[in-house]
């Protein structure tokens, strides 16, 4: 039976990386497009913001999604004693892989696709009327809106250690774990449903080493070199 | 001894090999060398694409010198159209946040045949690695190697001279765009700091520099120059003594266009877009098939140190090998998956 409302969706990752010195994790989320539902959902907007189908970005963008919360288990251990689902926190912890996340207000965080957050961007005509469909207003937040929320989880001990040797997270035999959940929306309005599919993009970086010699090159993984 | 090193192998597997010595960390050398530098124009010993299919380029780097690795430009110019008379010129633009980088599906650098680093997803990638840099390093460097379009700036509504009142300056409820940001390239208001004046002159193309030319006037375009060290996490600090080294293969492969049959409201992924989103005839309008206007290059800096620092490198290969640490980044995806009801609270997915 589908029921109308707002439900919690979870999901599960198994990441891998026996062995690997990992040194940061970031997660990029996009509606899927390409599925039934998602075909029927492609041009849907949220608060006017076209995390879907976006005519500027693609797919090249990471949308923020109602209700997020997520977690990692690495070497068997809860990083979070909570799920994540703090926005300013969620900003805080990506922040940590580099220097900071600079994106615009209301890029990261819309708090839930709420119009006076995004408000910051652009989405008026000249009267400052609220617009977000007509050819002359500025289409700053249509295309901006929502559309940098990366999920960052750095491993490093020190970001100023660079690739030395230890620096990162050394991973057992147990698989990095992401545990994601989200909010879909389903609705008689057929305008309204959220319920597609979700891909998630994840890219793990982990140090390696070359070594160079006069027959080649070897690489390897983690501390053991072949 | 398993795969994974207890720390004291660790120790012992470390000084087999000799540290990377200050000419190949790719910083400032705190002594006084001898270098010369050589750039070069690199042409590919292999390249195809259509907009269709994508396509694959293949550089060979002569081995001499050190390789100025970081600064290792990819340039490339994209235009609108594939044959004679095709294409719309200055109609199409490259994705916002990567610019030209959304060209590269996938980039990887061999030696003597051994990947040495591969970056799958490249132009996402670097969608989040730029979100790291400063707003003016996006808009002022990036944005001009690249032709992406990060650039931010302030509108303020204003009461025009000579007008009626805007109404939102006396009631002021319901009207918020009183200060909002704006990117520079997707709204272009009058001055700096200015609203749109009226619904009649608001401006959405990008600019003339980041619009592609269509076919015929190929080689008057933007130019696409995308630094290794922008997309390679090897190539930031690290230089290769490609004289000392097996042979080095750069392999880059592209992201696919639009069939040029391909309305515009049916593509879903692309690495280039509108120059106008608001243009009317857009929404059902083709012919947005892309192709290089020339193949690519790779503009290289060789830096020729004197003979007592070759021999040193030479010989430290010869006798024990070099050893660089280095970032690599690997993709994996998952899904979280659509609701279908099945579940009433929560549906479990593992992936």
């Amino acid at each position: 039976m589908v029921l109308n409302g707002t439900h919690i969706v979870e999901s599960n990752h198994l990441l891998g990386m026996m062995g690997k010195e990992v040194k940061k994790i970031y997660v990029v989320k996009n509606w899927d497009l390409n599925s039934a539902q998602g075909q029927t959902e492609k041009d849907f907007t949220d608060a006017g913001c076209q995390t879907h189908r976006n005519i500027q970005l693609w797919d090249l963008k990471s949308a923020n999604i109602r209700q997020e919360k997520y977690n990692f288990i690495v070497n068997n251990e809860r990083l979070y004693n909570m799920d994540v689902e703090n926005p300013s926190l969620q900003h805080h912890y990506t922040s940590h892989c580099e220097n900071n996340w600079q994106v615009y207000p209301a890029q990261f965080d819309t708090l839930n696709f709420n119009a006076d957050a995004l408000s910051i961007l652009g989405n008026t005509q000249d009267a400052g009327t609220v617009d977000n469909t007509n050819g002359p207003s500025c289409f700053t937040q249509r295309i901006m809106g929502g559309n940098a929320h990366v999920i960052g989880l750095n491993l490093d001990k020190y970001n100023e250690m660079g690739n030395a040797v230890g620096n990162g997270t050394l991973i057992s035999t147990a698989p990095i774990e992401f545990r994601y959940s989200c909010a879909k929306i389903e609705s008689a309005v057929g305008a309204d449903v959220r319920k597609a599919a979700i891909n998630l993009t994840f890219f793990i970086e982990h140090r390696r080493s070359l070594i160079i010699t006069q027959l080649g090159v070897k690489v390897a993984d983690g501390m053991a070199m072949v | 001894m398993t795969d994974i090193a207890e720390s004291s192998d660790v120790s012992a597997e470390m000084i087999k090999y000799e540290d990377v010595p200050d000419l190949l960390k790719g910083n400032v050398v705190q002594r006084a060398v001898n270098v010369s530098v050589e750039t070069n124009i690199l042409e590919p010993v292999s390249h195809q694409y259509t907009s269709e299919l994508g396509g694959v380029t293949r550089f060979v780097l002569p081995a001499k010198g050190v390789i100025n690795m970081p600064s290792v430009a990819l340039c490339f110019e994209i235009v609108n159209g594939a044959a004679a008379g095709e294409g719309v010129d200055r109609n199409l633009a490259f994705q916002l946040d990567c610019g030209g980088t959304a060209m590269i599906q996938r980039i990887t650098v061999r030696c003597g045949g051994q990947i040495i680093s591969r970056v799958d997803e490249c132009a996402l990638y670097n969608m989040v690695k730029n979100k790291f840099k400063s707003q003016q390093y996006r808009q002022n460097v990036l944005d001009v190697r690249h032709t992406a379009s990060n650039n931010l700036a302030l509108k303020v509504l204003r009461n025009p001279a000579g007008t009626v009142a805007q109404v939102g300056f006396t009631l002021g409820s319901g009207l918020v765009g009183y200060h909002q940001l704006i990117n520079t390239e997707l709204d272009q208001t009058n001055t700096y700091g200015d609203n749109i004046l009226s619904a009649a002159n608001v401006e959405h193309a990008k600019q003339r520099n980041k619009s592609l030319r269509n076919f015929d006037n190929r080689g008057t375009g933007p130019e696409v120059a995308i630094r290794l060290a922008d997309i390679i996490p090897f190539f930031i600090n690290n230089q290769l003594p490609a004289f000392a080294m097996a042979q080095l293969e750069i392999e880059c492969e592209w992201h696919r266009g639009p069939a040029a049959a391909t309305t515009y409201a049916n593509i879903n992924s692309a690495p280039i877009c509108a120059a106008d989103p608001s243009a009317g005839g857009l929404a059902a309008s083709t012919g947005h098939n892309i192709s290089f206007a020339a193949p690519p290059f790779l503009s290289i800096d060789y830096l020729h140190y004197d003979e007592n620092e070759q021999a040193k490198i030479a010989a430290a290969v010869a006798n024990n090998g070099y050893r660089f640490n280095f970032t690599e980044v690997v993709v994996t995806k998952g899904i979280n998956p659509e609701y279908t009801g099945g579940v009433k609270w929560h549906s479990y997915c593992r992936v």
